[in-house]
């Protein structure tokens, strides 16, 4: 009778709580929007010592659905300026992604591991500025609960699907009132904790939540990376044209 | 608007009492660009000046690009100096062709000078095409003989240009590029026919004075088709180029280049950057009685690149690189060990290490007490022993 009560209980909270499937529609239902951005990003490079870079990018996004494209532009400084990163996020391949060097007048294909390799010498990588969609991912369906400083979190433990990918596991924290991503903890290939990436500012626009700053600090190293948006503009009317591959010459 | 000084120091490691024992010099480099209003026009501007302490054929200032552009959505019209980036090679481009090289910069590198020339390009879904008229052909000047930044043997002297060609023949280029989807790969074509000045350069014999042999420059036109392919697959790109050339000039034979690269990106356990390269250049030319590879300046007859970059991902983006060229055929090697970063956000500097070993090491140079001319095998064959380092600083406004 015992284990009946306690089969009943537990298929009865199996039926309530919310499994990683629907959390990560709930969260792309509330991110992600048909639309296309235009920002101003300011890129701090923070060493272990608290020394402090600075680089300003532009970040053009175009979501289309399950597709989406993105192009940056290093604006400063000087030695780097006209670097720009292309990247093309596909439903059903692989993504693509481009640099054009001014220096050399070059644009440079990147592949497989390359997407792993530290964008800029920060501590993101090419791959996180790619696609964070749930077809990138495995997830463990079950998902653990945690409140921190008050305020209550599902923690979602997904796995990269790419074999290419700089990440064992990463584990997302998802404030349960908003569905909004707070943190992301990488988890390296030896499955040693990387990095961890926090959220903040979050702003609503057009029914869609767009994060104002990301802070990611690496554990092993000690260095971090801080990403700022700037003057951020939604409905930017930005086209197809606006990300084809001759932008990246011109 | 922005703007670099730099001062470089190369210091010669091995003695030769024909070279000086070092070279300095600085570096300037201005790019400015304008665009109006409606962003469709712009004006761009990219100069460079050398000068140096000692050598004054090392002196300069180019415009290396002064150009107007008109663009639409879909083209773009450019007209003054332009600079092209058509090959997919690293080391080597066969088909990189609208430009000539800076060897007064650095002959080892990849600096171009800037082409006076209209172009327009029309860019679709899946690709672009242009057309090219080179109005003036490039001239190119090299270090003083004395200089350690010449890199044959210094009792080899260039004359003046043997042509009777106008050099403001135009030149032709037609230019297709395209990405085909096939599955889950992307193929990256590229088509390219020229006609007029071929970019190779000849030398012919000037005769002997006392202990030094005298080359004379020689254009010659030429009708190339080239082709040029780029496949990723996963972690690898493998890349090939090949052009076919059809002299003009009875003392060039028709002559073929084929190239092929293979890139290799992984990452070292600790999280650095790795880029391994390979590429193998042959030269082929149709009658053997003509200018050999080396008389045609060719650095890579059948020669083999390997070479691998270390980039050490951290906030100055320092990279370590280093490459091996390797003649097939002969004993000839190049070996050049660099690493670049930065001292503070707006100061770079750069460190080289360069070694050239020619065909018989046991002379200070390659070539044979009888004439240029004897010589078989490639450019590499015909460098004089090379041993030395340079530091570069640079500041970044």
């Amino acid at each position: 009778m015992k284990k009946i009560v306690f089969l009943l209980l537990a298929m009865t909270l199996g039926l309530w709580s919310m499994t990683a499937s629907e959390l990560v529609k709930k969260m792309e239902k509330g991110t992600t929007s048909n639309n296309s951005v235009e920002a101003q990003l300011k890129m701090l490079l923070i060493n272990s010592n608290g020394d402090t870079l600075e680089r300003t990018m532009q970040l053009k996004t175009l979501d289309k659905g399950g597709e989406s494209k993105a192009l940056i532009e290093f604006l400063s400084p000087a030695d780097v300026k006209g670097t720009k990163l292309l990247t093309y996020v596909h439903a059903d391949k692989a993504n693509e992604q481009w640099l054009y060097l001014p220096a050399l007048k070059r644009v440079k294909r990147i592949v497989g591991s390359g997407q792993s390799g530290s964008f800029m010498g920060s501590e993101f990588t090419y791959e996180d500025f790619g696609k964070q969609g749930s077809d990138v991912y495995r997830y463990e369906e079950l998902l653990q609960e945690s409140t921190i400083d008050g305020v209550e979190y599902y923690l979602a433990t997904r796995y990269p699907n790419s074999s290419d990918s700089a990440y064992s596991k990463q584990i997302i924290y998802v404030d349960k009132a908003q569905n909004l991503v707070r943190r992301v903890d990488y988890y390296d290939t030896k499955e040693r904790h990387l990095k961890t990436a926090t959220m903040h500012d979050y702003t609503s626009q057009n029914g869609s939540y767009r994060v104002g700053r990301i802070e990611m600090k690496n554990l092993q190293s000690g260095k971090a990376t801080h990403i700022l948006w700037l003057g951020e503009q939604s409905n930017a009317k930005l086209t197809d044209a606006d990300f084809h591959k001759r932008v990246l010459e011109r | 608007m922005d703007a670099s000084v730099g001062s470089f120091y190369q210091r010669m490691l091995l003695a030769n009492a024909h070279v000086a024992p070092y070279s300095a010099d600085v570096r300037a480099h201005l790019q400015a660009k304008h665009t109006n209003e409606a962003q469709d026009f712009l004006l761009h501007l990219d100069a460079d000046a050398l000068y140096d302490d000692q050598d004054t054929n090392r002196r300069y200032v180019y415009l290396n690009e002064a150009k107007a552009v008109w663009q639409t959505d879909d083209a773009t019209i450019s007209v003054g100096n332009i600079i092209g980036a058509w090959g997919k090679m690293d080391i080597y481009s066969p088909i990189d062709t609208l430009n000539a090289r800076n060897l007064l910069k650095d002959p080892l590198a990849n600096d171009k000078l800037g082409a006076t020339a209209l172009q327009y390009r029309h860019y679709l879904d899946n690709g672009e095409w242009e057309v090219t008229v080179k109005f003036l052909e490039t001239m190119q000047s090299l270090p003083y003989t004395a200089s350690p930044y010449y890199f044959l043997d210094p009792k080899v002297c260039f004359g003046d240009l043997e042509s009777h060609l106008v050099l403001w023949r135009p030149t032709l280029f037609a230019r297709y590029s395209t990405t085909v989807e096939m599955g889950e790969s992307s193929f990256d074509h590229t088509f390219i026919l020229a006609n007029g000045f071929d970019a190779i350069r000849g030398v012919i014999d000037g005769g002997q004075n006392d202990d030094f042999y005298d080359l004379t420059p020689l254009l010659f036109y030429s009708t190339k088709a080239m082709y040029a392919i780029a496949v990723p697959l996963e972690a690898w790109i493998l890349k090939s180029e090949m052009a076919l050339a059809y002299s003009e000039d009875s003392r060039v034979s028709h002559y073929g280049q084929l190239a092929l690269a293979a890139e290799y990106a992984t990452q070292t356990p600790w999280g650095q950057s790795l880029l391994y390269l390979s590429e193998y250049h042959r030269f082929v030319r149709w009658e053997s009685t003509k200018l050999s590879a080396l008389q045609l300046m060719q650095f890579f007859q059948n020669d083999w690149v390997i070479g691998v970059r270390m980039g050490l991902n951290d906030a100055y983006n320092s990279a370590l690189m280093a490459a091996i060229i390797v003649d097939m055929e002969g004993q000839g090697s190049a070996t050049q060990l660099s690493f670049n970063s930065k001292l503070i956000d707006s100061v770079s500097y750069s460190l080289r290490w360069l070694h050239l070993v020619p065909r018989d090491a046991t002379h200070s140079t390659a070539l044979p007490a009888s004439s240029f001319d004897a010589m078989v095998g490639s450019f590499l064959d015909a460098i004089g022993a090379h041993d030395s380092i340079t530091v570069g600083l640079t500041y970044h406004f």
